[in-house]
């Protein structure tokens, strides 16, 4: 099985916390074959969350999904493994964007970087909007905060500031 | 029969009466001997008496001769110190009066120079002090101007300060959400035209 069909997985995930929760339940699909050896992935298949329920199903339907029990647990491990490895890019931003907004976000950076990325989200207010962005070493900041700082710099310049003051702004 | 026992108690009776007279005798002599031994003894106490009257006055003469003795002496002694107290002291008062004399002068004249020189010492002090204050005066004023001016450079910076926080917390309170997205994905056009991905 390769990457291409591996990527099935990645529907429904576009942050962190969609990564953890998808990580954390095939986990325990794969305690729970190692631990009871006569049940398999199809016993567990309707009590998977909907993403990942299709995307089993999408594999049976390809007759991809293996039959045995250690073939299954395999399977369940690449998963595991391929997730861990997807790159995680950092957003700053001044709001609590929607589910939808976040999904847009993921989509729109992942064709950007030409690659499935998850998004690390964290969120400041002092940023006022815009957003900062870190990804794979490289850092920038397109937020207002710095463009504000400049403006205020620029007009309490003007109005008599001395220029070490409004060097801290 | 009778007759010869009469006798016979006229006899023991003669023989009993002879010896009463004898016992008598006996006893007068003893009391004769015992009264001259007394009336000895008598003699004799009445001789040590004498002699010890004696003695007692012949100890008192001595004992008043003694005493007026040490009294004349002890007078000799006293007068002799006091004599010589007196001398020593009229001689201390007149050496006294000459030294009190010497000294005064002396005194005065130390005190003059002292005095002068006090008055000079205190005029130099006045001088180095009066200079001493004015410096310091000087360099306090200076210092705190100095601190004036930082003051205000510290308070104008807090009031440039807080005009940011102002400003940026208007600016941000005044984004509602569709402007906030809006503004995100201005930056990321922004970071794709700055290569920010390749």
């Amino acid at each position: 099985m390769n990457d291409k069909d591996l990527s099935r997985f990645l529907q429904g995930i576009n942050d962190s916390d969609d990564l953890n929760t998808r990580l954390r339940e095939v986990s325990d699909l794969l305690q729970t074959l190692r631990t009871h050896q006569n049940i398999s992935i199809n016993d567990k298949i309707d009590q998977v969350s909907k993403d990942l329920n299709e995307a089993f199903k999408d594999l049976e339907e390809k007759k991809a999904l293996p039959a045995n029990s250690a073939a299954q647990t395999d399977l369940l491990e690449k998963i595991i493994n391929y997730l861990r490895k997807l790159p995680l890019l950092k957003l700053t931003l001044a709001f609590r964007p929607s589910n939808e907004f976040i999904s847009l976000l993921a989509n729109q950076l992942s064709a950007l970087v030409k690659e499935q990325v998850v998004l690390d989200l964290s969120y400041e207010e002092r940023i006022i909007g815009g957003l900062i962005i870190e990804f794979k070493g490289r850092y920038h900041d397109y937020s207002l905060a710095p463009k504000l700082s400049a403006f205020l710099k620029q007009k309490l310049t003007k109005y008599g500031a001395p220029e070490e003051i409004s060097e801290k702004l | 029969m009778e007759t010869v026992l009469l006798i016979f108690l006229l006899m023991v009776n003669l023989v009993v009466l002879t010896l009463v007279y004898l016992l008598f005798a006996k006893s007068r002599e003893a009391r004769e001997k015992f009264n001259l031994e007394t009336s000895r003894l008598e003699q004799g106490e009445k001789d040590v008496e004498a002699l010890q009257e004696n003695f007692k006055k012949s100890l008192e003469e001595i004992i008043s001769k003694d005493r007026e003795m040490i009294e004349n002496t002890s007078k000799a002694i006293i007068k002799y110190y006091q004599d010589t107290v007196n001398s020593m002291t009229q001689s201390y008062n007149l050496n006294g009066q000459k030294l009190a004399t010497v000294l005064n002068q002396d005194l005065r004249k130390n005190l003059d120079v002292l005095a002068t020189d006090i008055v000079k010492q205190a005029e130099e002090t006045k001088k180095v002090f009066a200079a001493e204050v004015q410096k310091n005066l000087s360099s306090t004023n200076k210092r705190l101007e100095s601190y004036y001016q930082e003051r205000l450079k510290e308070i104008d910076a807090q009031i440039y300060q807080i005009v940011e926080e102002a400003a940026k917390n208007i600016v941000a309170k005044s984004i509602n959400l569709a402007d906030h997205q809006e503004l995100v994905m201005t930056s990321l056009e922004q970071a794709k035209r700055g290569n920010f991905f390749q």
